[in-house]
């Protein structure tokens, strides 16, 4: 979450990126190409795309970066809040030369504003650009839909490793502005950051009674 | 299965093993900054990559844990931290120790059953190792135990020293409330259910397109299973849910796989096991691990273990409609929003910190009431006053009680400042008491000399 890194005060950020897209449209294979020199030994599961992590340092910035792949068969969309709850960034992932992922991504941007609001940067990414010849998705139709949406439009090509480097660093600045932005706008009561790592706390079993406790009262 | 709390701990992680294990399991949290300092000294000791030959001797063992001596000066404060913070909850007259015996103690009498829900339960729990933890943290009895001083790290000894605690006594008692909860509701037999139609399924109507485990890689998962289900510690069953991920991908014939690929052999192999103890132990997990755990790599699995138990427990609705039903969406999505804002609770904490008041002596009837930094003594009284429902509110009074003295607190004082003064003065045991005035200038020693003053009400 970026809440533990960019409320700790210090310039470290922790960002959380859900992989979302149907499957065979090398979702896999792009997070693997970006991570390859990265591979984690202290993951037990070494060498699997399903979770990675990557260190980046963007101008001084740390930022570790979780990617969370999701499983994009239909039979397991309802999935999908689990995995993308918490998320700063959400890539979404389509093939260029099959219309229905795009469609799909659609789908995946509908769900992810109506649940998580403008909160999380979202990145719409056409693969598979060494198939230019095969190409179904227009590139304008594919770049006008992303703005519409609030999202950015990104050109890939896992297989000759064309523009994973770009999304990623794009994504994390964005990120990173979007924790800013959100970091100064709790502002004036957030600098207690020894305090704000601890837990959740106890509220009692008469919750009516303590109407006056703001914030605690909702629990 | 459920008779042992202890964890029976496998041949390779036992003796000095354990002090590697307490670093590999930090490094899991690729999220934590600290971790990521630590991995370089901490894996070229790599004991547990080797084949864990049954029992190493006990030689072995020893050379193993005199691998890094940095290393072990660290985890021997680390243990003397741990040791302390058992100290200070056995105790039974002091703050922390009154408030862990009298929960654990309020658990095992039945206090599980009141709960609606299997949540709320878990929920009461995971607050209250949460509140502990903090203040412990923050007060000075561990001070002389933790030299280092760094946060993050106090954090974590602490979180496991109070599993120890709280989850030790209560896991058995835990278990058979879900059990009940869940054997109630309905859920656990419509999950064995769907256990039983997609174990007749092949693997291609589960939509498998990587390999499966054979049955004695099998075993090996399920072995690994009985001892998550074994652990109190839920840091101690992710680790093991992770071992059996690992042993899950080792099956799959030596690939590189994505969730696409991995989600339907964990579904395989979740119906070939005791699938009702892996639903307890996840749910277990999901609500007992801090939150922020959750976002590392085991938060990942566990994420996604439990997206596999939910795809089964949905299993018909799915195929027939081809879509999750509209009211197992509404379910999931309210999960979502509850941790979601469980987690959110993180930041506006801050200022609605939580008081224990006990009423008319040190320890009994223990409320928590939040009570913000501003909020005085008067206001304080006011709630309790509603709580413990007196019927002459004037007549009582806030009281700070230590070993030997008892002090009424001006109406216009600040509890919480009161609370933070007294813990720095290193006074063993401190205790906010709502009781009937007049009684300060007793100074009673025990608690004795307020006996009486319990009847006129």
């Amino acid at each position: 979450m970026a809440g533990s890194g960019a409320g700790g005060g210090g310039r470290s950020f922790s960002f959380k990126v859900v992989l979302l897209g149907e499957g065979c449209v090398g979702k896999t294979s792009l997070v693997l190409r970006y991570c390859e020199n990265k591979f984690n030994d202290k993951h037990i599961t070494t060498l699997q795309a399903s979770f990675l992590t990557k260190k980046l340092n963007i101008g001084g910035k740390r930022v570790n970066l979780a990617i969370w792949d999701t499983a994009g068969q239909e039979r397991f969309h309802a999935l999908g809040p689990i995995y993308y709850r918490d998320s700063n960034g959400a890539i979404l992932v389509y093939d260029i030369t099959d219309e229905d992922s795009f469609q799909k991504v659609k789908n995946w941007v509908k769900e992810l504003r109506k649940m998580l609001g403008n909160e999380i940067c979202l990145c719409i990414v056409g693969n598979k650009i060494d198939l230019e010849k095969e190409r179904h998705v227009s590139v304008q139709e594919a770049e006008t839909y992303a703005e519409s949406v609030g999202a950015k439009h990104y050109h890939t090509s896992a297989k000759q490793n064309k523009g994973i480097e770009e999304l990623f660093l794009d994504l994390c600045k964005r990120m990173i502005e979007t924790a800013q932005v959100d970091e100064r706008a709790r502002g004036n009561g957030s600098s207690q950051s020894g305090t704000a790592r601890r837990g959740v706390q106890i509220i009692d079993d008469e919750p009516q009674v303590q109407s006056s406790g703001g914030c605690c009262s909702s629990g | 299965m459920g008779s042992s709390p202890e964890p029976s701990s496998p041949p390779e992680m036992s003796g000095p093993g354990c002090c590697i294990r307490v670093t590999s399991e930090d490094g899991l949290d690729s999220l934590s900054v600290s971790s990521v300092e630590e991995e370089a000294e901490a894996h070229p000791a790599t004991p547990r990559k080797k084949p864990p030959s049954a029992a190493l001797p006990g030689r072995v063992l020893h050379r193993l844990s005199a691998v890094g001596s940095a290393l072990t000066s660290f985890l021997s404060a680390e243990r003397r931290l741990a040791k302390r913070v058992q100290e200070v909850t056995q105790e039974p007259a002091s703050y922390v120790g009154g408030l862990v015996q009298n929960f654990v103690g309020h658990v095992l009498r039945g206090g599980a059953a009141r709960h609606p829900t299997s949540t709320e339960l878990l929920q009461e729990i995971r607050q209250m190792i949460s509140s502990l933890r903090g203040y412990l943290c923050e007060s000075s009895e561990l001070q002389d135990a933790w030299e280092y001083g760094d946060l993050e790290e106090t954090d974590l000894v602490v979180e496991a020293a109070l599993y120890k605690c709280v989850l030790k006594p209560l896991r058995d008692c835990i278990y058979a409330q879900l059990l009940d909860f869940h054997s109630r509701d309905g859920s656990l037999q419509k999950l064995r259910d769907h256990q039983l139609s997609m174990g007749r399924q092949s693997l291609a109507e589960l939509g498998v397109t990587a390999g499966v485990p054979d049955a004695p890689a099998l075993e090996r998962i399920q072995a690994r299973l009985l001892q998550m289900h074994q652990a109190y510690s839920p840091k101690k069953k992710e680790a093991q849910l992770l071992k059996a991920c690992k042993l899950i991908y080792e099956a799959m014939n030596h690939g590189v796989y994505g969730a696409d690929d991995f989600l339907p052999v964990l579904t395989y192999v979740l119906v070939k096991c005791d699938i009702v103890s892996v639903q307890l132990d996840v749910e277990y997990m999901m609500e007992l691990l801090e939150p922020s755990q959750l976002q590392g790599e085991g938060g990942y699995y566990l994420t996604t273990w439990f997206g596999a138990l939910y795809h089964i427990s949905n299993f018909q609705s799915a195929m027939v409609t081809r879509q999750i039903s509209i009211e197992a969406q509404d379910s999931i999505h309210r999960w979502q929003r509850r941790r979601t804002i469980h987690h959110n609770q993180h930041i506006p904490q801050v200022d609605c910190d939580i008081l224990y008041v006990s009423f008319q002596e040190p320890f009994a009837n223990q409320k928590a009431i939040p009570v913000p930094a501003h909020m005085t003594a008067a206001s304080v009284c006011v709630v309790c006053s509603k709580k413990y429902g007196v019927s002459n509110p004037e007549a009582y009074g806030l009281f700070l009680v230590t070993d030997s003295t008892s002090r009424l607190l001006a109406e216009d004082s600040r509890p919480q400042q009161t609370r933070s003064a007294s813990l720095k003065s290193h006074s063993a045991s401190c205790c906010f008491v709502y009781k009937l005035k007049g009684e300060e200038q007793e100074a009673p020693s025990e608690g004795d000399g307020l006996a009486p003053a319990q009847e006129p009400i």
